[in-house]
């Protein structure tokens, strides 16, 4: 193993100290001189026309600034970047409302107080329209059109076969299982609520703060809602406090706040209230999935068979990406001969679904990864094996054509089997008591939208010893911003404090597609290292010359630039760099540009390789279940990830934790309860996510397959932390119980049920 | 009609002037200019927004300005002193307990309260103190690490 | 989200403080803690014009006990303070035990105990912001004439929540009441509605003031559980109060009481004395547990069936007596 200086350490966050002292500043921080309070006027109703809007009465209450609706945007509908679809969100409402929360209409004013009155009194004239908010009902003949440019309410209907046909392939198994599973909604609650601020100088040029997990993208949706080029647009993203998917597009405060600021002539900040981030962002889509799994007795599996109606909500966003990857979350984690999958996305007047941290993998799993254990269970063969049996391994060629590069799955399944006394546990767990394992692939870096999936990166070295590392990656808490310090440090040979960051600003900062698809360690991790290293070789080279060698011969080590084997032969950094000045006039300047080797998505037949990598890992958790109370607690998680090389193993321990979280309150305790189109518990108090006492205990090993690709062979994986969680959970379930879970959030009652009816067969 | 409020704040004395419907949230942060205490739900039940108030930990979107006048208020901005930091945030980043950050000041002041009335918990303990913090990144373990080895 | 307008008292003694209320009658609010109130003012289901504030009432924070009569409870007195008291925690387990359940450590440093006697129902349809409410009619609670929790309903069914509540009743708490007039004490049991829209007694221009909680008899014994779907924040989906006194010998059950909260607009308190009587263990059986829970009529409300409630009552019914009879014994073990 390699020994590196700076990467593989858990050292501390380069954001961490602004943050524990509230110096960090995130877009509601942001205070600007005759700064207006904007507000959004949503639509009440799931589904109507729009027939009139009359402004008047609110721009005459005084403190009111401005007043914007769909008129003063381009009128131009949006969608993300993809063939298959067709733009179907206005900016604001330009002709019906889809949904209850959808966007209608804004108001500036001096502070919160009158721009919540003057909202009040905007009149909207509505058709009201008949509704549909089950995606079964949405599809049948006669439900309510609810995009026009459509002929039903179905987005997308992909059938993708991948191998062998299915068909032909059910002889050749002497099993054939088959099941349904459902999965509800989950919010993403992160803690900052989404934030923009927009401010215009006098010719015609908009500066706009926002919490968003892409400020290029963000940029690209205010041109094409705003109408205006792009170099116009300024797009700056203070600390984010949280995404996990949740603020890849959400541009409507941004829009609002800019059209409102445009109008009035000052700077507008529009903050989410708690209620709009449960009811009028986006969230993850409801999947109901219907399962064949063919196998051999010998174990091997031949064939997977799918069938998925996904609910997408109001509008498009993410749907059909994260259609298209829940079916091909079937093809990357087990050799099989041949998939087939059937999906439907269709739309519902109800709040719409995008981007989320396990991004339609996770729904697929916790249906396959449950039928993984049932069937071990038909063919008694333990649910660990028969996962080794299977998993995909290095250099396999997958049936969606792709190709698996660095690959630790079956390392991940040995592990957690080792580490948690999985065998032991498995015999003897105690009354109602299970253990339960799952495993998963996850995309690292997937090209979803462009023909690119790039990032770059500069290096400036200034002659103070400090180093200036430009990216266009965005830091949402993930700790990519420590990450890229810790590539630049460890290639220049200095130390963590001599780097600093700087990012996400689109005027500064080099391009970046944002914190998506675990792909910023992976292609902004490898930008930043072709840009030190660009600026590593300009030193190594005016050192050799000085040193009278060439620059081979030059390590960079200990903050100095010297001769490799005769160390007291060379400079200190910062005279090296001074040297770089005085003698060859030059400011020490690296540039660095990557784009992975990935094809892109081809959505008509799902094939292909579209990722950098995979990232691969296996859980193991520990449940206990309350026989009273039906209540199910899970005790511990033994987690082992293929995260290619261990950057920041502190960082890495950090997100698994983290994900575990979601996961726990995706399977055990979250749920939106949707009536009508109208969320009823949209707050921290109704719609439980994990407290501190709900926090298992976790072990977190890392496996280290080394990349051939990544910086120093690091690879996405955070995301796929949250992907195996609920199936082992579902699975221990069983094995405490005897009771399998086929829907999420787990019920207290439907395991009461079930305990009662297996006290009453063995009687 | 506005009240004339004494706020004394990491320990310098406000003299303000302020409507009584304002909540100590939003004096801290929008007429203070104290934007370290954060607004995540403003309906007292994430905890992003506690303070200290004579030592004790409350949620300062559902307190009234007005209600706290004359007494004694601690925001994360008076945690450190004379730049050097305290050793619970000095924990919180060896640790690795933040990651988004937003929930930290929050977390910090109830794990101070915690410490200062029971230097050394138990992990239990410890979740209890901040049970009233939520957190959506960190799934609280290196938080409790934090706050333990911060502890005697 | 903003507060509505208003103007702020805050008198410093109870005389000044009832005839603000009475001056203001139906426009005013009254602040003592906050923790529920502040949230009804930026929902707007209310928009007092005065609101009342308790802070300078220092008398009502107060705490003292009486060898005859019992202890004397403030209303202001914080529910932190509750579970730290040594007297409460040993004497009075469930009361100490609801208070230290209650949502968070920030929520418990500023609710009261008078706060939480008074604290209004709850229900999904009306705890929310305005612009959320007004994307259906109004319902009973906000002045309307149906509600969303039970279709075709004739009455609120919001729930009552409050986890001291149950513990105060197997208690036999009183409660003192002031007003401009004069004043009253009433047993707490009288104080609740059981109506969704209003569930508790409390009489414009009144205020509550002081908790009285008699001596407990010797050899009883008290505990709460509360059932919800996290171990802190939440509000009882369940909970329940039970009360138990045993004979000399403490062996056998001489007198027996419980209440629930959480299941409808008000709680459900059942002398089970008679059923109970004699038992030499804390043991319920399938018969005696139907029995006792007949008059527990749940609704499926916020996220959570009747029929779940239905089925929880009975595990939760034989643990509270279990746990009650425990420190029964605890308590004749330490005086004897």
């Amino acid at each position: 193993m390699t020994e590196y200086a700076t990467v593989g350490k858990g050292v501390p966050r380069v954001d961490g100290p602004a943050k524990v002292t509230g110096d960090a500043i995130y877009t509601a921080d942001i205070y600007l001189k005759g700064m207006l309070q904007g507000k959004i006027l949503r639509s009440p109703y799931p589904h109507a026309r729009i027939l009139h809007i009359d402004t008047a009465r609110a721009l005459k209450v005084t403190g009111v600034r401005a007043v914007v609706t769909g008129k003063d945007t381009s009128k131009v509908k949006f969608a993300q970047s993809m063939k298959t679809k067709v733009p179907d969100k206005a900016f604001l409402a330009l002709d019906k409302v889809r949904y209850i929360g959808d966007e209608i209409a804004a108001v500036a004013a001096d502070d919160i107080d009158t721009a919540e009155e003057a909202l009040e009194l905007i009149r909207v004239e509505y058709e009201v329209l008949p509704a549909v908010f089950d995606p079964f009902e949405a599809m049948e003949p006669g439900a309510p059109l609810i995009h026009e440019h459509l002929k039903s309410n179905i987005s997308w209907a992909p059938l993708y076969q991948w191998g062998e046909p299915v068909d032909e392939l059910s002889d050749k198994c002497d099993v054939i299982l088959e099941d349904s599973f459902k999965t509800h909604s989950q919010v993403h609650a992160y803690m900052e609520p989404n934030c923009s601020v927009a401010t215009w100088d006098q010719n015609g040029n908009v500066t706009v703060w926002a919490s968003t997990q892409g400020p290029y993208t963000h940029k690209q949706e205010l041109v094409t809602a705003l109408g205006i080029p792009g170099d116009k647009i300024r797009v700056i993203t203070p600390a984010v406090g949280g995404g996990f998917g949740g603020k890849r597009h959400v541009v409507e405060p941004s829009v609002a706040a800019a059209l409102l600021s445009k109008k009035s002539g000052r700077p507008v900040k529009i903050e989410y209230t708690r209620e709009e981030e449960f009811t009028a962002t986006r969230h993850r889509h409801p999947m109901n999935i219907q399962l064949r799994i063919g196998a051999q007795k010998d174990g091997k599996f031949i064939f997977f068979d799918a069938e998925n109606v996904v609910d997408n909500g109001a509008y498009n966003d993410s749907g059909p990406s994260v259609t298209l990857y829940a079916g091909h979350a079937l093809t990357t984690n087990y050799m099989v001969k041949g998939v087939r999958y059937n999906a439907k996305l269709a739309y519902t007047n109800t709040s719409y679904g995008g981007s989320y941290r396990g991004y339609g993998n996770l729904q697929m799993r916790f249906c396959l990864e449950s039928m993984v254990d049932m069937l071990a269970e038909k063919i008694s063969i333990d649910a660990g094996e028969l996962r080794l049996i299977n998993a995909v391994k290095e250099n396999d060629t997958l049936v969606c054509k792709s190709k698996v590069t660095s690959c630790g799955l079956s390392e991940c399944i040995r592990e957690v089997v080792r580490a948690s006394n999985w065998k032991e546990k498995k015999q003897h767990s105690g009354k109602l008591r299970g253990v339960g394992i799952a495993c998963h692939e996850y995309i690292c870096a997937p090209r979803w939208h462009y023909p690119h999936d790039s990032s770059s990166a500069s290096v400036r070295i200034d002659d103070d010893g400090a180093v200036r590392l430009f990216t266009g990656a965005i830091d949402i808490g993930q700790g990519s911003d420590t990450t890229l310090c810790q590539i630049v440090a460890e290639v220049l040979g200095i130390e963590m404090s001599q780097v600093k960051i700087f990012r996400a600003d689109s005027e500064v900062a080099p391009m970046d597609l944002g914190t998506y698809g675990s792909r910023v360690t992976f292609i902004a991790g490898n930008a930043a290292k072709i840009a030190a290293t660009e600026a590593r070789n300009q030193l190594a080279e005016v050192a050799a010359e000085a040193l009278g060698t060439i620059p081979e011969n030059i390590e960079f080590r200990n903050n100095r630039v010297q001769l490799a084997g005769n160390p007291e032969r060379g400079f200190a950094f910062v005279e090296a760099v001074k040297l770089a000045l005085n003698k060859k006039g030059l400011i020490v300047m690296g540039r660095g540009s990557y784009d992975p080797p990935s094809d892109v998505v081809d959505f008509m037949k799902g094939e292909g390789k579209f990722n950098a990598a995979y990232s691969f890992g296996s859980q193991v958790v520990e449940v206990e279940v309350d026989a009273d109370t039906g209540s199910v607690r899970l005790l511990k998680v033994t987690s082992a990830a293929d995260c290619g090389f261990a950057i920041n193993p502190l960082s890495l321990d950090g997100q698994c934790h983290g994900s575990i979280s979601h996961a726990q309150g995706m399977t055990l305790l979250e749920r939106p309860f949707v009536e009508e189109g109208n969320i009823l518990n949209p707050s921290f108090l109704d719609y439980s996510i994990p407290t501190a006492m709900e926090a298992p205990e976790i072990d977190s090993i890392l496996v280290e397959t080394i990349d051939p690709d990544g910086p120093f062979g690091a690879k996405g994986v955070s995301e796929g932390y949250q992907v195996p969680t609920a199936p082992a959970i579902a699975n221990a379930i069983y094995h405490a119980t005897g009771i399998r879970i086929k829907e999420i959030p787990v019920n207290s009652e439907e395991i009461l049920r079930g305990l009662e009816k297996l006290a009453h067969s063995k009687k | 009609m506005k009240q004339k409020v004494k706020l004394i704040v990491n320990e310098q004395e406000y003299e303000l002037f302020i409507e009584p419907h304002k909540t100590l949230l939003d004096v801290l942060r929008d007429d203070l200019g104290l934007t370290g205490t954060k607004k995540g739900c403003d309906s007292g039940q994430c905890g992003a927004c506690t303070v200290l108030v004579d030592g004790e930990p409350i949620l300062s979107c559902i307190t009234l300005a007005c209600e706290v006048d004359g007494r004694k208020i601690q925001t994360i901005e008076g945690v450190a002193k004379d730049g050097e930091l305290h050793p619970l945030q000095k924990a919180f980043l060896q640790y690795g307990a933040v990651q988004c950050g937003f929930c930290t000041p929050g977390m910090i002041l109830s794990g101070l309260a915690l410490l200062e009335n029971n230097p050394s918990p138990t992990i239990e303990e410890i979740k209890k103190g901040i049970s009233g913090n939520l957190c959506r990144c960190t799934g609280y373990l290196k938080i409790i690490e934090a706050i333990q080895r911060a502890g005697k | 989200m903003s507060l509505p307008k208003f103007e702020y008292l805050a008198p410093s003694d109870i005389k000044e403080a009832c005839s603000y209320l009475k001056e203001f009658n139906g426009q005013i609010a009254i602040l003592a803690g906050g923790t529920d109130l502040v949230m009804h003012l930026k929902y707007r289901v209310e928009s007092p014009t005065h609101l009342l504030s308790l802070k300078n009432l220092t008398e009502l924070n107060s705490l003292h006990y009486e060898q005859d009569s019992g202890l004397f409870l403030g209303a202001m007195y914080s529910l932190r303070n509750i579970t730290l008291n040594s007297h409460i925690k040993s004497e009075m387990a469930a009361l100490a035990q609801a208070a230290e359940e209650v949502a968070s450590p920030q929520i418990r440093n500023r609710g009261t105990i008078g706060g939480n006697i008074c604290l209004d129902s709850r229900c999904w349809y009306f705890n929310r912001s305005r612009q959320l409410r007004k994307t259906l009619p109004p319902c009973y609670k906000t002045g309307g004439d149906q509600c969303y929790v039970v279709k075709g309903g004739k009455q609120c069914y919001a729930l009552l929540q409050a986890d001291t509540v149950p513990s105060l009743l197997v208690l036999k708490a009183q409660l003192r009441l002031a007003s401009a007039e004069g004043g009253r004490m009433i047993p707490i049991e009288q104080f609740y509605s059981g109506q969704g829209e209003k569930p508790n007694r409390l009489v414009s221009g009144e205020i509550l003031t002081e908790v009285k909680i008699p001596r407990l008899p010797p050899r009883s014994g008290t505990a709460y559980l509360k059932y919800r779907k996290r171990r802190a924040l939440d509000f009882p989906l369940l909970g329940i109060s039970f009360f138990v006194r045993l004979d000399g010998e403490g062996r056998n059950c001489r007198e027996a009481r419980f209440a629930f909260i959480g299941h409808g607009s008000g709680p459900l308190l059942v002398d089970a004395s008679e059923a109970l009587e004699g038992l030499d263990e804390p043991i319920l059986t399938e018969e005696q547990t139907t029995h006792l829970l007949e008059e527990l009529k749940p609704v499926t409300h916020m996220g959570i069936s009747a029929s779940l409630k239905r089925r929880l009552a009975r595990p939760m019914l034989r643990r509270a007596f279990y746990d009650a009879w425990r420190n029964a014994q605890e308590q004749i073990a330490e005086y004897s």
